[in-house]
This record gives C-alpha cells, structure tokens and sequence, in this order.
C-alpha cells in the first residue's frame, strides 16, 4: 500500500515544485521618505525569508559628497532555526548627509547586499544590486566631523527568543553544576556526622598517633589531609564508574520494573537508616586494620589506609552513598559523577581533618543527635523512592505517598506527642511545631489526593471550583487528533484558544517520525509533560496537494516537524524542532519553551 | 513484537544503507562509467536549512539510499568551496543535477524534496 501511495505521488511529484528566480524573489526597491531620507525595502516573493544577518546596506560611492549618517530599520524578525529571519519586506531607512559643499540634483548610490531562501526549500545566493535615487543636495545638511566614521547603524532590538544551543550553553555555564557539587558536600559533612563514620576516628587517630608523640599540628594536618584525600579518591573513583555505567543505564531507567526494583531498593537501605538492621562491616576486620594502620607509617601508607577504610566504612555509609551513585548514574555523566563524589567524601573527610589534626581532643560526642541524622538520611531515602516510583505511578498515587510520607515523618517528630516538662521555645516545642505543620501538610495531601489532586503545591485543588482536570491522566496520554488538511488544522486552533498546542508532522514514509512515536512519544516522562499540550498529528503520508498546502504554510519541507502553538494560537518559532529528537533531548526541549 | 521489529528495521536502516558519496566529481564520473549507473550531483552550501533537511531525514532514509546507492553515483559539491564544473547551474541550493555516465545532463532539480516527493525524482531520472 506504501509503495502505491508512493508510486502514484511519484506521477505527481515529476511535475515538481518551481522556485522563483531570484529576481522574482527578492526585488529592491528605493523610495524618497522626505528630503534627506531615503527607504530601501526588499519585497520578498511567496515563502522567501532573508537573513538579517546578511542584509547589508552601504555607500555605493563613498567619495560622492553624499553620506549615510544613520541606517535604521524596523523591521521585526523571527528565529528561524536559531537564525534572525525577515519574513515580512525588510525597510532599511537611511539618512543622508553631505560632507563637502554640494549643490544641484545629485543620485545616490545605495549598495545593497542580502541573501535569503525559499521556505519551499531553496536557499539563494548572496544578491546583490545597486539602487539609485535623484536627492536635492542642497537640502543635506552638512556634516562638518569628517574624522569620525558617519555611519552609525541603528537597530531597534527585536524581540527573538533564545534558539536550543544557546539554551544548551547556558546551562552549561549555568550554576546547576556548582550546586550539585555544593549538595554533596554537605551531605558529605552530614554523613560525617552518623554514626557510620566513626570507625574511621580510631583508625585515623591510631594511624596518627603512629607517627610518634609529640606530632606537631602542622604535620598532624597534613597527614590527615593524605588519609581523607585518598579516601575521597576512593569515592571519586566509584563516582565516575557511576556515571559511565549510568550512561547505560539511563535508557533502563525508562522502564517501570527496573524503577520499582530501585525504588525497593531505597526503601530497604532507608530501613537500615531505621535501626530496622544494621548494615556493618564485622567488628574483627575493622580492628585488624586499625591494627594495621599504627604498624603502618609513612605517607603512602597513611594514603593506602585512606582507601582501604573508604572500602571498609562503605557498607555502613552505603545506603546514602547509594543513593548519591544511582543520582550520579542517572545523569550519565562521568565527570559530574567524579567531581560530585569528590565533594562528598571532602564533606565527609572535615570532621575527621579535624580529629586527626588535633590528634582527637574534638571529637563529636555520640548521642540522640546523630540518629537523628540518620533518621533524615532514611527519610532523603524514601522520598527518592516516591520521586522515582513518580515515573511509574500517576502524579496521583505519587502525591499521596508523599502524603503518607510527610505524615510519617510528623508523627517521629513528636508533632503530637504532649510537651510534657519542656518549656516554651525549648527545641522540642519548635521540633513538634515543624512536625505539626509537616502533618498538616501530609494530611492535606492525603485527602486531595483522595479526590483526585495531582498537584504537590496545590492539593486542595479538587476542592476549589476551579474543576481543573482532574484527569484519569493514563488514558489520555499521546492520543494525538489525526488530521490531514489545514482547515481541520485551523478549526482545532481555533477550538482550543488558552491552551498549548502541539503539532506532529508524521508520514508513514518516514522512518524518523516512527522513530519519535515508538522511542520518544512513548517515554513515561515525555507522556508526562505532554500532558499539558493539546496533541495533533498531521498526516501527509498522502504527500498530496493538502498535504503539500499545510506544509507549505508552515513554512516546513516535510516531516518530522513539531511545530509548538502557545495559549493565543500563535506559532512558536523558535520552538520548531525538525528530525528525531530523543526522550530526554525533547524534555529538555518542552522544559525550555514553558 | 511490533517494536523488535522496528527496532530491527531501525537498526538494520542504520547499520546497512548510508549513502555512498563519491570523493569528487571527476571520480563519480569514472565510477560511473565502470559500473555503468547515472551520478547525481548535489549542490549545497553551509547554512542551508533545505541543504540540512536532505542530509538528515531525506538520506537517511533507508529506501532513499538504497535506491541512490542502487543507480546513482552521487556526489556532493560545496558551492563555496568547490569546483562547480561548468553547466551545472543553480539558483541556489540545494540543486540536483543528474548526469549520465558521460557527463551528459539529465535533468536537473532545484531545492529539497521530502521523501516520498525525492523518491519520484530519482525515479524519473531515465536510466
């Protein structure tokens, strides 16, 4: 059927499409605005669109007498796959002047150079041409600083929005990155201060002590430093293994089942975090190598006992530290990874740095505090459990786990247990008021959620009159509106006025759109935000005159195109995206154009 | 079912068809007359939406390049920075020009065709 579809266009096609010439499609022209103004306008022909870029205006002869003072145009542009175009006939004004004594009817010279295409899907060679216009000179005035350079050229800034690479470098030189690395310090200093870090006081301190009595601090620091330095390079190196394999493995962070085994796993290690059980290296190892450690001296052996006891305390740090590899992993992103961890494990390697310095005389003092700590790493745990399971469940179910959570942690804060003996603005009275407002919060999200709430900051939604979708969201995911022909196009515009609309370009011929439909429609996450746009996808498998029509008019050569509509029913320009665009580029993509 | 076997397909149309460009003109024109197929020259430019269109959807398009691969030489010539042999005229780009084995112009196309509208051509292109 696709080969007889495509035969019979063939027939069709041999007739082909015929381009203007250029100077049909672009003729300039030149006209008198008043005495010493002259326009120069380019009259673009069907579907031409020019570069502003290359539009240049300039004195055809500089030695005339005549000079251009300012050039100024108007004229908006639109981006057009991250170039400024004039769609409409670009109106360049240009004020003349005179720089020696002229007198007498006298014709400037205008050199105007452009270049522009067709959006059929021709692309023109640069044009040039010379304009000439009678000008009375004796109405110039004249322009006595000969020195400075006359022309100042004018330009009203347009309004353009940023194209996709520009967004990319931004982001790129954007803070994201620092604040990552910033998080996992503190966390690191937050690990520290568990008790999971504390076989790591003796081991150094023994270590230390080895390098004889009397250690000055200096020295004591520095050896410290060694030992968390090759400890950081333990973790900088599991980071960076987290962030190549997650490279991989990101494509399987797309399935349900490998998300919910995950998400299990992060709440058994939160279990951990509970005192539930005990996630421990055996006692006998960690004393052999303390042992080991005070017959060791030297600052490779100060080193190698800073890796090995990374290892060692690993297990115990391991549920945080888990999470942080698999955050890592799912950035696929082997530096980040490094650097990440390396900021870890610096957070981690302070309070130690500190204890090993002054050979042990601070020292935190165990206590209620650091399970404490622990209890808000269990508590970090699960809510990356509910974030991740919010790939597979509806924002629906997600909000109330967050609910059920928040509730959860209100009740361990003691949000309803009686003050008893403590005094007022004592830090249990201000702990049990975080507590009840974390219970109110959970509450509220249990009961919006019950009636249908999909939105974390505004749970009570369903109970306002707004009666905003509350949508059985799974069931309307990618259901595109399948149309042929611009005016169903323009009815569904029209129809849907204060909403965004989003517009596939698909052809069964064409493997790249499949491609999108079966990779990148499909993704969990994309279904997700898609949500907010009304979904059409034109059909031009016919490639016929409709299909040709609604192309043409969008400026587009075939499919795959996206074209993005905004709540007004205008095109988004820069927003169009042409060929495949994988599940996470085409996130980002939707991320940028809110 | 469906997706392994587009996923197949997928694979297969990366892994087999790409479009086999000549090195220049002059070397199209002598593998096309020792393997006896037309060549078909295309005109382009950088910083051609029309010219970008066609390298990334239109000939990746498996049954584009086979069909390319199957009797043409194609070869690619940069407006700017290439010889353009003389008769090989344009208005812009890009520009198809198909040629016989002997140099001998064919037909000629002016700007980018989606696929199935490509397809047509090189099929009208007289063997």
């Amino acid at each position: 059927m696709r080969w007889i579809t495509i035969i019979v266009f063939m027939v069709i096609s041999v007739l082909g499409v015929s381009f203007l010439q250029p100077d049909e499609a672009f003729k300039p022209k030149i006209t008198a605005v008043d005495d010493d103004t002259v326009a120069v306008e380019i009259i673009l022909g069907d579907q031409i669109y020019l570069y502003k870029e290359k539009l240049k205006i300039e004195d055809a002869d500089p030695k005339d007498g005549i000079e251009f003072t300012t050039i100024n145009t108007t004229t908006k542009t639109v981006d057009h796959e991250g170039e400024s175009v004039y769609e409409e006939n670009p109106i360049v004004m240009v004020d003349l002047g005179k720089n020696k004594s002229l007198s007498g009817e006298q014709n400037v010279r205008v050199k105007l150079s452009y270049q522009g295409c067709s959006s059929a899907g021709l692309c023109y060679e640069p044009q040039e041409s010379i304009l000439e216009m009678p000008v009375d000179t004796d109405k110039l005035s004249l322009i006595t600083n000969l020195s400075a350079p006359a022309v100042v050229k004018k330009e009203l800034p347009t309004p353009k929005s940023k194209s996709e690479t520009d967004q990319i470098t931004d982001v790129i030189s954007g803070g994201s990155v620092w604040f990552i690395v910033l998080s996992f310090f503190g966390f690191g200093l937050l690990l520290a201060l568990t008790p999971c870090v504390f076989p790591m006081i003796p081991i150094i301190s023994s270590v230390i002590m080895a390098q004889g009595e009397g250690l000055g601090a200096k020295r004591a620091f520095f050896l410290s430093l060694v030992y968390v330095l090759a400890m950081a390079v333990a973790y900088t190196i599991a980071g960076v293994l987290a962030g190549l394999f997650g490279a991989n493995l990101q494509a399987a962070f797309q399935t349900p089942w490998i998300i919910t085994v995950f998400a299990l796993v992060f709440v058994l290690l939160s279990l951990s975090m509970f005192d539930v059980y005990e996630l421990q290296i055996p006692n006998f190892i960690q004393s052999r190598i303390s042992k080991l450690g005070s017959q060791r001296g030297g600052v490779i052996g100060i080193a190698i006992m800073g890796f090995v006891s990374a290892l060692i305390v690993g297990p115990c740090v391991a549920a945080p530290l888990a999470g942080a590899l698999i955050y890592i992993g799912q950035t696929g992103d082997a530096l980040l990874g490094g650097v990440a961890l390396f900021a870890l494990s610096i957070g981690m390697g302070v309070p130690l740095l500190i204890v090993g310095t002054t050979s042990g005389k601070f020292m935190p003092k165990p206590g209620m505090w650091m399970d404490v700590i622990k209890a808000i790493f269990g508590v970090m745990l699960l809510g990356i459990a509910i974030w991740m399971m919010g790939r597979v469940f509806d924002e629906n179910t997600t909000l109330l786990l967050w609910g059920g959570l928040a509730i959860f942690v209100a009740i361990n804060a003691g949000a309803l247990e009686p003050l008893g003996e403590h005094p007022s603005w004592s830090s249990r009275s201000n702990v049990k008021a975080l507590g009840f407002l974390i219970l109110l919060y959970g509450s509220s999200l249990l009961i919006g959620g019950m009636a249908g709430a999909t939105n974390l900051l505004h749970p009570l939604d369903p109970f306002l009159n707004k009666n905003q979708e509350i949508s059985p969201s799974a069931s309307i995911h990618k259901k595109f509106e399948k149309i042929t022909s611009i005016e169903e196009l323009d009815a569904i515009l029209a129809e849907n006025k204060g909403k965004r609309v989003m517009i596939d370009f698909y052809a069964d011929w064409c493997t790249a759109c499949k491609e999108l439909e079966e990779k990148t429609f499909s993704d969990e996450a994309v279904k997700t935000a898609m949500d907010e746009y009304v979904l059409v996808q034109v059909d031009v498998t016919a490639n016929d005159d409709a299909s040709k029509a609604i192309t043409k008019k969008y400026g587009i050569f075939g499919p795959p195109a996206i074209l993005f509509f905004d709540e007004k029913g205008v095109k988004n320009e820069s927003a169009t995206i042409i060929g495949f665009k994988e599940p996470n580029e085409f996130l980002d993509h939707l991320g940028a154009i809110k | 079912m469906n997706k392994i076997v587009l996923a197949l397909s997928l694979i297969a149309s990366c892994a087999l068809a790409e479009i086999k460009w000549a090195p220049s003109y002059d070397a199209a024109l002598v593998q096309a007359k020792k393997e006896k197929k037309n060549v078909m020259v295309m005109l382009s430019k950088e910083g051609c939406p029309a010219c970008e269109y066609m390298n990334d959807i239109v000939f990746e398009e498996s049954a584009v390049e086979n069909e390319i691969n199957k009797k043409f030489v194609p070869v690619h010539l940069d407006i700017h920075h290439d010889f353009i042999p003389e008769g090989l005229g344009y208005i812009g780009t890009p520009t198809f020009h198909f040629l016989n084995e002997k140099g001998a112009k064919l037909k000629r196309h002016d700007g980018g065709a989606n696929i199935p509208t490509f397809l047509g051509i090189l099929n009208s292109v007289k063997k």
